[in-house]
C-alpha cells in the first residue's frame, strides 16, 4: 500500500534572489526548527485551538492533491498515500505509513517530530491534511504515543480518544468499533 | 474299661435317677426343711513357723532397676494393645455403640446408641407388569434408511467484502465506524 510515486525533485525552490523558499503547490514556506515550532503547537493545544495547524495541513492536502492530479477519492488507497507521504517527507514531518485494521484506517507516522505531548499537533495537520484530500471532514486521533493515528469520523473522536487515554491499544479500540448500521 | 462295666456303670446311674425322681412337685419348705444346716467350715487358720524378718538396711539399698518392678507394658503388651485398638473407620456402623455411665455408683446405666437408619428409597409403583422376559431379538439388523438432504440453496452463505479500489472507499469505511 505504501507504493509511491511521488517525485521530490524540484519540489523546493530555493530565490536567493529574492530571500523566499517555495514548495511545489503550496506557495512560499518558512523553513523553521521544530525547536521554535513546538512551543507555538504546544501553545495551541494549551489553549485547545489548533486551527492554524489544521490549516496547514490543508494547504499539505492540495499539495497532495496537486501531485495527484486528480480527484484523491477516485485514485488508488496506495497512490493517495504515497503522495501524502513523499509531502510530508520533503517537508520533514516523517514518513507517513497506513495500516488497515479491517474497516479501519490507521496511519504511522514515523520520525515524528515532538510538538506536544499527545501529538495533538500532529493530528489536527494531518486531519486537515486528509480532510482535504478526500473532500470531508476526517479527525485523526493519536491512539499510541509512537506516533499512529485512527481515521475516524468526528463525532467519534472524542469517545476514541477518550479509549486512547484509557490505556486502550489500537486493537483493542478498534475491537470497540463496528460499521454503522445502514 | 471294658464295655460289660460301661452298661454296669450306666444301668447304675439309671437306677439312682429312677429312685431319685417323685411324682410330686417339689415343695420348697418342704425341700427347705430337708436341706440340714451345716456349720460353715472354720476358715483355715495360718499358721506362721517362721516371724516375719525385717527388711535389712542393706536390702534397702538395692537399686529399683534391680527389683521386679513392671509399671511400664512390654513390647508385646504394647503391640497387642495397638492390634485391638480400633480406628474409627474400623468401627462397624450397625452395631450399636454401648456406653456406660455411673449417674449412682451403686446401678450403672447402659446407653446404647442405635446407628440412623438409612434413609428408605421409595420405589414408585409399577404401572404397568413387569415383564421378566428380555425382548426377543431379531435375527438381522434392520437399517434405518435416512434420507439425504437436498438444500435448495446454498448451505453456507459467505459474506465478504473486497478489499477497498480506492482511496475514497477506503476512507467511507473508516468513517462509517461507530461505538458498537
Amino acid at each position: 500500500m505504501a507504493t509511491t510515486t511521488f517525485d521530490p525533485g524540484g519540489f523546493l525552490e530555493f530565490d536567493l534572489a529574492k530571500g523566499a523558499v517555495s514548495a511545489r503547490g503550496t506557495g512560499r514556506v518558512l523553513i523553521l526548527s521544530d525547536s521554535v515550532v513546538a512551543p507555538l503547537v504546544s501553545a495551541a493545544v494549551g489553549n485547545g485551538d489548533l486551527t492554524s495547524v489544521r490549516k496547514l495541513g490543508r494547504q499539505l492536502g492540495e499539495a497532495v492533491a496537486e501531485e495527484i492530479g486528480s480527484d484523491a477519492n477516485a485514485e488508488t488507497a496506495e497512490a493517495v498515500i504515497g503522495a501524502a507521504s513523499g509531502i510530508l517527507s520533503v517537508l520533514g514531518w516523517g514518513r507517513l505509513r497506513a495500516q488497515s485494521w479491517g474497516d479501519a484506517l490507521v496511519l504511522a507516522l514515523e520520525q515524528i517530530p515532538h510538538l506536544d505531548d499527545d501529538h495533538l499537533g500532529i493530528a489536527a495537520l494531518l486531519g486537515g491534511l486528509f480532510s482535504s484530500l478526500a473532500a470531508r471532514e476526517v479527525a485523526c486521533v493519536p491512539v499510541s504515543s509512537s506516533g499512529s493515528f485512527l481515521v475516524v469520523d468526528p463525532s467519534v473522536a472524542q469517545k476514541v480518544w477518550k479509549w486512547s487515554r484509557a490505556g486502550d491499544d489500537v486493537g483493542a479500540i478498534v475491537d470497540r468499533l463496528a460499521p454503522e448500521a445502514a | 474299661m471294658s464295655a460289660e462295666a460301661q452298661v454296669a456303670k450306666l444301668e447304675s446311674l439309671l437306677g439312682r435317677i429312677s429312685d431319685n425322681r417323685t411324682d410330686d412337685p417339689v415343695r420348697y419348705p418342704d425341700a427347705a426343711s430337708r436341706i440340714e444346716a451345716k456349720p460353715a467350715a472354720p476358715a483355715p487358720a495360718l499358721e506362721l513357723d517362721d516371724e516375719i524378718p525385717e527388711i535389712d538396711d542393706d536390702a534397702k539399698t538395692i537399686p529399683p532397676a534391680a527389683m521386679p518392678r513392671r509399671l511400664e507394658p512390654t513390647p508385646m503388651e504394647k503391640a497387642i494393645s495397638g492390634e485391638l485398638a480400633l480406628d474409627d473407620d474400623e468401627l462397624d456402623d450397625d452395631e450399636p455403640e454401648i456406653s456406660v455411665s455411673y449417674p449412682d455408683e451403686d446401678e450403672p446405666e447402659l446407653l446404647i446408641e442405635e446407628p440412623e437408619d438409612a434413609p428408605a428409597v421409595e420405589l414408585d409403583a409399577p404401572t404397568a407388569p413387569v415383564g421378566t422376559r428380555a425382548p426377543a431379538a431379531s435375527a438381522s439388523p434392520t437399517t434405518l434408511e435416512v434420507a439425504e438432504p437436498r438444500p435448495s440453496a446454498p448451505v453456507a452463505k459467505v459474506v465478504s467484502r473486497d478489499a477497498p479500489s480506492t482511496f475514497g472507499e477506503l476512507l467511507d469505511r473508516a468513517l462509517a465506524l461507530r461505538p458498537r
